[in-house]
């Protein structure tokens, strides 16, 4: 099915979170905005955090991730830039692939080149980690993965050449753009920028139904009204 | 005209919010002007009044030519010679910039990356502002409604979690040297204020022109209200010699944040935030400058100046001064206040009083 306008937090909006209870809707789209920031930033924080910003680790943390990167060939953002395009090769041959082989692709992405990539020491264990944890985390939020991928390429480029001031300019630009794309006339990151304190409500969690009386301001311009107001279930008044 | 977007009020409440906040959150600047002691904080809310009456002639003249943008406002009110002036405004905004990119990049280069050469971080910032002010004023505006927030809220976080290192006796004696150096530091706070010109070049796109006046008053009341506490922070956890002795007093204090033994380091993320607030403030008077640019050149569109602009900008930052010490000399007390007073009080008053004389009026 095809909605337009289609905005940003529709992709973190799904038509199960309406069929629940709203805490624990409420729970998982906490989960799913956790989930886009980690797949879109976990590469390059990581190379931020080892190439420029060690201080910032704790310790002990620090002793085992260098101790796991020791006599590993390459610096960690050709580590990085390997296992993110490695990946998206194996994904995209997942795709083509017909299903009978399909199977193949799991093995050899997983044994071949995850596990034995490690032991035969050319790509550090965490550089691993990061990049499942990132592949898992992008379906999570599946309809925007595409923009997932591009952005989390740029950000692993920006972090390898100016560490988190590059990630956090990198962010500005990425916002830029998509503060001036516009959906169908509606801006793309519609009820965050610019703010509509009125559909605030249903991006960071799911309310309650019967709260939800009013449509989307900037969508449905004239026509704002979904219910009246006061339909919060309540007992009724004549009970005997 | 030359920007076909309309901001609106709230919008234009958090970016001047933004541009007056964001070089306070590192520098704080004020530490070392007067009233050079512990009452700083008295002095950052008595700014609020000085900074309304401050704000009055440029006020009055954008109410005046309130669909003119600030070229064309000069040219009604002194003809052809109103060009020079104007060139003086676009020189002002260019500066301006070039100061903000040049104390990004000073700030940077003196914490996080002590190694890297200025002109990266000035040039990356410009580039990706001049992108910004391409997609013109709305996309500005949205982005600084979507970061402001997040800002704002992390200062009152920052000032929650130092709360417990706070020494209130380094605060004392309140009025030590009496009410005079405290007014004249209000009076410096006040007067380093820009806002009045932003808001005469943008009043011609702002939506509701008659809450403008409400909006203003909650921008300075937001500012003081953060400045306050920063002052009673910044002197109550260091006291007032190691404060005045920091090069950013602010950012050292977010440093001391410290609770348990989880909550520690957490700088790093300050400084990302304020990397990205910087950015909005930087495209902000880049904008400002380009459009003025513009206008003053009675082009058709403001976008064939813009990378044009953004060089000048990135080699003007580089020239300003030869090392921080330098470039805080330019902005002390001494220097920047009456710099900043010359433009945003001296020069509309007098173009208050020509207009008010000559009767000079546009009607629509």
């Amino acid at each position: 099915m095809l909605t337009v306008p289609y905005l940003f937090i529709e992709a973190f909006q799904s038509s199960e979170d309406y069929y629940s209870r709203p805490f624990y809707s409420s729970i998982v789209r906490l989960l799913r905005f956790t989930a886009y920031f980690i797949s879109v930033f976990s590469p390059a924080v990581y190379v931020a955090l080892t190439t420029y910003h060690q201080e910032m680790l704790p310790p002990a943390m620090l002793y085992s991730l260098a101790a796991a990167r020791e006599g590993t060939p390459f610096p960690a953002f050709v580590e990085a830039m390997m296992m993110g395009i490695i990946y998206e090769i194996l994904k995209e041959a997942g795709i083509r692939l017909p299903r009978p082989v399909g199977q193949a692709v799991s093995i050899v992405g997983a044994l071949v080149i995850g596990e034995s990539a490690v032991s035969a020491g050319l790509i550090g264990a965490p550089m691993v980690i990061v990049v499942s944890l990132t592949a898992i985390s992008s379906y999570v939020v599946a309809s925007i993965s595409d923009t997932i991928t591009i952005m989390r390429l740029t950000y692993v480029l920006l972090a390898a050449f100016m560490g988190l001031f590059g990630i956090m300019i990198g962010a500005a630009g990425f916002l830029t753009h998509m503060v001036s794309l516009r959906s169908f006339g509606v801006p793309y990151l519609a009820p965050l920028a610019p703010i509509v304190t009125e559909d605030l409500k249903d991006v960071f969690f799911r309310p309650h139904l019967w709260s939800e009386c009013k449509r989307p301001k900037l969508i449905a311009k004239e026509n704002i009204v979904r219910v009246k107001s006061d339909s919060m279930p309540k007992p009724p008044e004549n009970n005997s | 005209m030359l920007e076909n977007g309309k901001i609106s009020n709230k919008q234009m409440i958090l970016i001047f919010v933004i541009c007056r906040l964001m070089l306070t959150m590192a520098y704080l600047p004020y530490v070392n002007s007067p009233p050079w002691n512990q009452d700083l904080w008295i002095s950052a809310i008595l700014s609020f009044p000085l900074h309304i009456i401050l704000i009055l002639p440029v006020y009055a003249l954008a109410m005046r030519f309130s669909k003119l943008s600030l070229i064309q406002s000069i040219e009604v009110i002194l003809g052809p010679c109103g060009k020079i002036l104007g060139a003086m405004y676009v020189w002002f905004f260019l500066h301006r910039t070039s100061i903000i990119l040049r104390e990004l990049g000073e700030f940077l280069t003196a914490v996080p990356y002590p190694e890297t050469p200025i002109i990266v971080f000035i040039a990356v910032t410009a580039l990706f502002a001049a992108y910004a002010v391409y997609q013109g004023l709305e996309t500005i505006c949205t982005l600084g409604e979507i970061i402001a927030p997040v800002i704002l809220a992390s200062v009152v976080l920052v000032f929650v979690m130092i709360a417990k290192d706070l020494d209130l006796s380094n605060l004392q004696p309140v009025l030590e040297d009496g009410l005079a150096p405290v007014l004249y530091g209000a009076f410096v706070i006040a007067a380093r204020t820009t806002l009045g010109l932003f808001l005469w070049i943008l009043i011609p796109f702002i939506n509701e022109s008659g809450k403008i006046r409400n909006s203003l008053l909650i921008i300075f009341l937001i500012f003081a209200l953060h400045l306050s506490p920063s002052a009673i922070v910044t002197i109550g956890v260091f006291g007032l010699e190691q404060a005045k002795s920091l090069d950013f007093p602010f950012f050292h204090v977010v440093r001391m944040i410290s609770i348990g033994d989880f909550l520690e380091r957490i700088d790093a993320l300050f400084v990302g935030f304020w990397v990205i607030g910087m950015f909005i403030d930087i495209s902000t008077h880049y904008y400002l400058a380009v459009l003025t640019g513009a206008d003053l050149l009675k082009l058709k569109d403001y976008r064939p100046i813009v990378l044009a602009m953004g060089t000048v900008m990135v080699s003007l930052s580089m020239f300003l001064a030869d090392s921080m010490v330098d470039l805080n000399e330019f902005l002390s007390y001494k220097t920047l206040t009456w710099y900043n007073l010359l433009f945003t009080f001296a020069i509309p008053l007098l173009l208050l009083l020509v207009a008010v004389v000559g009767k000079k009026r546009v009607d629509y």
